[in-house]
């Protein structure tokens, strides 16, 4: 019996070193292996094959979330960035469009960014982007690093990932009994909150705000759920809108949403209201002023352990709120008094203009992708939450 | 001893170097370099014409021994670049350092060959840095790069045709009502997307521009083609309530005509302009706050056993794409019955055809929640429900919703 086991265990060697060399692409054991989708986080080693380049979202362990709109799927891709770097500098990348653009063998005016966010470990920053323009346009994935300024191109045809439909999302294949469906939903915003993605964002089609939740590991269709939610505009006229961004943070120790729109109320919910129904009434207790969108949101806690979001608006300087204060607004019952003006829970106008992009970067600093004013260059900027 | 590069618009010569630098665009171009090619020792003259379009860059003439130690190297090895490098020229003005352009090399006898992650693009100057010295030996640990040999090529920018036109805009009646929430544009072919608001203008009756009338995102909202551009108006300006609205005022004002302008500044997926500039001119009626009601809507029922047309109408516009997708006919079974519809009278009339004829009996014409009219009022609920005077479907999801219409087809 023993014999028979060490022939087996042979025979399976000998198969195991076959199948190494039949791989042509030079693919390791370990690769092989991966080919099939791990049990703790559901990823393969395959191509990730994006139609469109989205929004983006790094999970604390450094998992990157990719929303792909005109795929309507979301991707985790596991980044392979295992550098770490526990600095507390900040970051400065000067041009950083002129050198994405060089390194992928153009000029400036034929890519697009999407969105930027920092790897939670390495301090490399991450853009989705589009390279090219129209017809040609190819969306791609690119690592820039902090001290080196090192551009690489994510190897998505050949990366560990895992892929989820967007749910409920019109997809671009589907059609009507009369004819190909034009239906797309365009991602705003993403986040990982407590084992659930939360995605936000608005259809081509029906007007409507939705917040959807998939689990992650991804696990398929049914476990995904799609919200409805509605906000009061001061205490009467309750609207539909789509949320430009959103953060998951606790509001007097209950476990909320604070969630900005266009033109631009800020809007809090508790999260427990999420898993109870499929239509939810959010509270509006700030409005930033209208003709600004508020399309990032994070949270930080200062040198004196104070917590604060920081909004980047399209259309007013940075802007930091209090989540205490938010916790404890009641809802704004009044209009305000003339266009643009801010009302309910006020705010912190930070004296920095030009923002694009806002994530959080490491131990002192929150990372920015700025417009600088003087000069039109586009830049990677941090700035030190000690005194934020 | 003396390499001559030369192309179209420059040639120079630089001493004491045995590489032959060449751009090959494809199996001509690499008969007409293998000619030229160099050895070690000869200082051969060489010229290549780049083609419109190269897809690679070869550095030929390596010697054996360099040859043999390069081709160990992965085709993405940090060192690749400081031996040939590839750069996009920029403008003088700019003076940030400037990353070669990504890519992977491969060595195959007594070449090197670089091929770009992306396709060279047309419109771009390049500039190839080789490090002869440098690959000859491979690079020394902290040494500087001797003078390259240095080549510079171009793709000549590509103009094209301009073809596409704007065929269409919906609603596509000549009243809209003042709290109108959106646009779709149709174009007749894929467009650039990302730059829409730059060419796209409400203009009023005086002929000046209503600023910030449409909603800024920073993905617009196309259909997969990219051939149906959704504008939404700012929201903010059309909900009641909202101080914008009341301040800034309504970008649509009730009693009074707009144009809705696309320039031809507008460009294509090709990069094209539009063929021509579009223009469509419309007046404003008073806001729209009631929801579609399906249970007022007029049916024209077709007779059993034949295959005339079912009419529906709505009594007013309802959204293009919405009316399109949202209803369904359903046969006495509650099966889905085939057929073809088309949408008329500037969408306030829905007709369905079968494709095999009716059966007598009680069809259900299923029409979903979410389908809105012009203003953005669903059957469920309003667009902005005044919660003193609004209570009807606001505790109702939309989406979960669908009201059903009887057909009786005798």
């Amino acid at each position: 019996m023993a014999l028979l086991n060490r022939h087996a265990r042979i025979a399976l060697g000998v198969a195991g070193t076959m199948a190494l060399l039949a791989t042509k692409d030079g693919a390791t054991a370990a690769d092989l292996s991966d080919r099939t989708p791990s049990p703790a986080t559901g990823m393969h080693l395959g191509a990730v094959q994006l139609q469109s380049a989205g929004v983006m979202h790094f999970s604390r362990d450094g998992t990157l979330f990719v929303a792909d709109p005109r795929g309507a799927a979301i991707y985790a891709i596991d980044v392979g960035d295992t550098y770490r770097d526990t600095s507390r500098t900040g970051v400065q990348i000067t041009d950083v469009d002129g050198k994405i653009a060089a390194a992928l063998g153009t000029t400036r005016d034929q890519i697009r960014i999407v969105d930027m966010v920092a790897h939670p470990t390495s301090q490399s920053l991450y853009f989705s982007l589009t390279r090219g323009k129209g017809n040609d346009a190819i969306p791609t994935l690119v690592r820039v690093t902090k001290a080196d300024e090192k551009v690489t191109v994510l190897p998505l045809e050949n990366i560990r990932n895992a892929r989820a439909d967007i749910p409920d999302a019109p997809t671009a294949d589907a059609k009507t009994p009369w004819g190909d469906s034009k239906r797309t939903f365009s991602v705003t915003h993403l986040a990982l909150v407590e084992g659930e993605l939360y995605i936000a964002g608005l259809g081509n089609e029906e007007f409507a705000s939705t917040l959807r939740r998939m689990p992650y590991p991804f696990v398929g269709k049914e476990a995904s759920t799609t919200v409805e939610m509605y906000h009061t505009s001061h205490d009467r006229y309750e609207t539909a809108s789509p949320i430009e961004s959103f953060v998951a943070i606790d509001l007097g120790g209950k476990p909320s949403l604070v969630a900005g729109y266009g033109c631009s109320p800020i809007v809090t919910l508790a999260r427990d209201e999420l898993a109870a129904g499929k239509h939810v009434r959010g509270k509006t207790v700030a409005e930033l002023g209208g003709g600004n969108r508020p399309f990032d949101m994070i949270r930080y806690t200062n040198a004196k352990g104070k917590e604060y979001i920081l909004v980047g608006n399209s259309n007013r300087t940075l802007t930091r709120l209090d989540p205490e204060q938010l916790a404890n607004a009641k809802p704004m019952t009044s209009s305000v008094k003339q266009a643009w003006e801010p009302a309910g829970v006020g705010y912190l106008p930070v004296a920095i203009v030009g923002v694009l992009q806002l994530d959080n970067y490491n131990a002192d600093n929150v990372v920015m992708l700025k417009r600088d004013i003087e000069t039109g260059s586009l830049d990677v900027v941090s700035q030190s939450m000690r005194w934020l | 001893m003396a390499v001559v590069v030369s192309t179209r618009s420059e040639s120079f010569e630089r001493a004491r170097t045995t590489l032959t630098l060449l751009i090959c665009a494809g199996a001509a171009i690499i008969a007409g370099c293998s000619a030229a090619s160099a050895d070690d020792r000869a200082a051969p003259d060489i010229a290549a014409e780049p083609a419109h379009a190269p897809k690679w860059v070869e550095v030929r003439g390596l010697d054996r021994t360099a040859a043999q130690r390069l081709r160990h190297l992965a085709p993405d090895d940090s060192v690749w670049p400081r031996l040939v490098a590839v750069y996009v020229e920029r403008s003088a003005t700019d003076t940030a350092s400037t990353p070669a352009v990504i890519g992977r090399y491969v060595v195959s006898g007594n070449r090197v060959r670089f091929e770009p992650r992306f396709p060279f693009a047309a419109g771009v100057s390049y500039r190839v840095e080789v490090d002869t010295p440098a690959l000859r030996r491979g690079p020394e640990p902290g040494a500087t790069r001797a003078t390259p040999l240095t080549y510079r090529f171009a793709l000549p920018s590509v103009t094209r045709d301009r073809t596409a036109r704007i065929t269409g805009v919906y609603p596509s009646v000549a009243r809209v009502p003042s709290n109108l929430l959106r646009w779709y544009i149709e174009a007749s072919a894929p467009m650039e997307p990302g730059n829409a608001l730059e060419h796209i203008h409400l203009v009023d009756e005086a002929g000046r521009e209503v600023p910030g009338a449409f909603l800024a995102l920073d993905q617009e909202l196309w259909d997969p083609e990219r051939r149906r551009l959704t504008l939404l108006f700012d929201p903010g300006r059309v909900k009641r309530g909202v101080r914008t609205n009341v301040e800034a005022g309504a970008p649509l004002v009730a009693g009074r005509r707009y144009r809705l302008v696309i320039d031809d500044g507008w460009t294509d997926g090709t990069g094209a302009r539009l063929a021509s500039r579009f223009e469509h001119a419309f007046e404003v009626v008073e806001a729209d706050r009631r929801s579609p009601e399906p249970e007022a809507w007029r049916l024209t029922a077709p007779a059993a056993s034949t295959r005339a047309p079912l009419q529906v109408s709505f009594g007013e516009p309802l959204d293009h794409a919405l009316a399109t997708g949202m209803l369904a006919l359903l046969d006495p079974d509650g099966e889905r019955v085939p057929g073809s519809t088309t949408l008329a009278e500037g969408d306030s009339t829905w007709t369905f055809t079968p494709a095999f004829p009716w059966l007598a009996g009680d069809y259900t014409l299923r029409v979903a929640g979410a389908l809105e009219d012009l203003a953005g009022n669903n059957v469920v609920r309003v667009f902005d429900v005044d919660r003193r005077v609004d209570s009807a479907g606001v505790d109702r999801d939309v989406a979960g919703t669908t009201r059903t219409v009887r057909v009786r087809v005798r």
